[in-house]
């Protein structure tokens, strides 16, 4: 008899949602240095602030050509080194932006670093030769350094910071060790050299002076690298938080989406039954229960709206969560859309929907604009007496945008009442008594819908008299 | 008013068996031939083996939905022609939940009716969509 191999043993494990996974790995992981389109950002920025430096050299070393000014300044007369020094910074930063651009139009994904790294390389050394020129020890020039490595805690990861600091320390002592040696020649910008020899005189002067150098750049670069992971890492965070949130966003929308299918799609079922059986098609039915088929499908009907707008109530959202669906449209079809909606309960109550409309357009979720005038026209119908007539205009605004009036001839609203009408659930006592029917809700879609759509809503209205509803939309774009 | 000679064909594919155990008598009481399939897998099944005039199709249905039983007609030649009138509970976003554009729909497609319906608005539309597909179908046999 043959061995049957036996079937493997499957396994699943349910997996922690993207929420719960990020609270288990607490912080998400923050980014060690700045993202590389802002490198190259960069690279451009630290171009531009190079180009002051290399005309502060130019400038510098043009005051050789007044030696007695210099002379009542207390200094050394000097030409060649400023300008020498501009010269190269100014033909290096050529060659970095020619890069920088090489770069924007290739899309590399790594040059940006490279570039920066280079420019922070070629600037410490020309800052190294700038130092020896101005007098290493006795001036303050050495704090120059400072700039380089607070930027390199801005723009790179601790580690790689901390590697231009540790670079600018050896650039420094490198200079002061040759100086000191005598492997370099004597420089300094003081005409009086006493004070170098002083210095050089004293090792314990030297180190002192060299070494609260060092000590004040690896502090500075403790702090500034500190602080920079800090605020990377809050950036992280941020940016974390912002992509959970479009993602919630985008979750719940699909969520009222299926939900509002799972509420809606059973009355078609309930609809087909009832109607079923009270045309008779399973026999005749006494009127009993007629009466009380009807009952149901009357308040089934009026389950489904209310189901219907508290979705359409929960699902309208900010402009900038919908721009995918946010477009030019056709504002006058959207309006002979509505009518055309409206039209069998027209019929029902006799009232006349009366059009006068011209073509606009306009901009926005169209099934959103949709709904807010099915539901400012359905009022006007509902709320209008029999054999009234309600008129409805689309004009070109006289200068902002399209204007939408929807005018009826019905109960209309008492004044103290009308700041209330746009609440969820809030109804007239006039209104309830005209129709029962009503979910509340009609007039509070069409505040979200206006909300988020910068739709300007004015309503006229006198109890007894009538209800005028003038709706400002935008401009269409691109229209003039 | 259904039709007085050869019955047309209806093919109602829907999971939800209360609306097609309804719809189906309403729509043989007009005259119509109707048969119901429970899912997109079956009603390919039986619109293959008999082409109907009309297809009244669910969209969120298991095994098969409703866009995959559209472009699933497309490959057949003699069911690409065939109308479809969709009955779905999601609104003009119903592309939104299915991953798909309904900025171009499904040529099939003749039009939407959105749950829940008026038992009649469907029978209105039946009937428009029946007239339309005849009308297509002589002018394309027309030279």
């Amino acid at each position: 008899m043959a061995s049957v191999s036996p079937m493997p043993r499957a396994a699943y494990e349910l997996p922690l949602s993207a929420g719960e996974a990020s609270a288990a790995s607490n912080v998400p992981h923050a980014r060690a240095a700045l993202p590389e389109p802002l490198l190259l950002q960069n690279v451009v920025w630290f171009c531009r602030v190079r180009w002051i430096v290399v005309a502060l050299l130019a400038l510098f070393g043009l005051m050789g050509l007044f030696p007695q000014f210099e002379r009542g300044l207390g200094l050394r007369a000097h030409l060649r080194w400023p300008i020498v020094t501009s010269a190269v910074l100014a033909l290096a930063n050529l060659g970095f932006l020619a890069h920088a651009r090489w770069l924007a139009k290739s899309g590399s994904p790594t040059g940006a670093r490279a570039n920066l790294w280079t420019q922070i390389i070629v600037d410490l050394a020309a800052l190294t030769a700038v130092v020896h020129y101005v007098g290493s020890l006795e001036t303050s020039i050495a704090f120059a350094y400072l700039f380089h490595i607070v930027l390199a805690c801005i723009f790179f990861s601790r580690l790689e910071s901390f590697g231009v600091a540790a670079m600018a320390c050896g650039f420094y002592l490198a200079c002061v060790g040759l100086e000191v040696s005598g492997a370099l020649p004597r420089a300094g910008l003081y005409a009086d050299p006493s004070l170098r020899e002083q210095i050089e005189r004293t090792p314990g002067v030297v180190l002192l002076s060299a070494g609260s150098a060092l000590v004040v750049w690896l502090v500075v670069w403790y702090f500034a690298s500190h602080l920079s992971t800090m605020v990377r890492e809050r950036d992280s965070q941020l940016d974390e938080t912002n992509r959970r949130l479009v993602e919630a966003q985008r979750e719940k929308s699909r969520h009222m989406l299926l939900t509002a299918h799972e509420l809606k799609a059973p009355f078609a079922g309930i609809h087909a039954n009832v109607h079923l059986l009270l045309h008779g098609h399973c026999g005749s039915l006494p009127a009993e229960a007629t009466d009380a088929l009807n009952r149901i499908a009357g308040r089934c009907r009026r389950l489904a709206a209310q189901i219907q707008e508290m979705l359409q109530l929960a699902n309208i959202e900010p402009p900038e969560e919908m721009t995918s669906r946010w477009t030019d449209l056709d504002l006058t079809e959207a309006v002979r859309w509505a009518m055309a909606e409206v039209q069998p309960l027209a019929q029902e109550r006799e009232v006349a929907v009366e059009p006068d409309l011209r073509p606009v357009r306009t901009c926005g979720v169209e099934d959103h604009v949709r709904m807010l005038l099915l539901n400012v026209l359905s009022n006007a119908v509902i709320y209008s007496n029999r054999g009234g007539r309600v008129q409805v205009r689309c004009l070109p605004g006289a200068g902002d945008g399209p204007i939408v009036t929807i005018e009826d001839h019905g109960i209309g609203i008492a004044a103290e009442k009308l700041p209330r009408i746009f609440e969820e659930y809030y109804r007239t006592t006039e209104a309830v008594r005209h129709n029962k029917e009503s979910t509340g809700l009609g007039l509070a879609i069409v505040r979200r819908v206006a909300e988020t759509h910068g739709i300007q809503v004015r309503v006229e209205s006198e109890a007894g008299v009538g209800t005028k509803f003038i709706l400002g939309f935008s401009r269409a774009e691109g229209s003039a | 008013m259904g039709p007085a000679t050869a019955p047309r064909r209806i093919l109602i594919i829907d999971d939800d068996e209360s609306l097609t155990g309804a719809l189906a008598p309403l729509l043989r009481a007009e005259g119509y031939r109707v048969r119901c399939a429970a899912d997109g897998e079956e009603g390919m099944r039986l619109a293959s083996e008999e082409p109907p005039d009309l297809i009244l199709l669910d969209f969120m249905m298991p095994l098969k939905n409703g866009f995959d039983v559209c472009s699933d007609m497309q490959n057949i030649a003699r069911l690409r022609d065939v109308p479809v009138l969709v009955m779905t509970a999601f609104g003009q976003d119903i592309g939104e939940i299915h991953g798909v554009s309904m900025q171009k729909p499904p040529a099939n497609i003749r039009g939407r009716l959105e749950k829940p319906f008026e038992v009649n608005v469907l029978l209105e539309r039946v009937a428009e969509a029946l007239e339309e597909g005849s009308a297509a179908a002589a002018a394309n046999k027309s030279p």
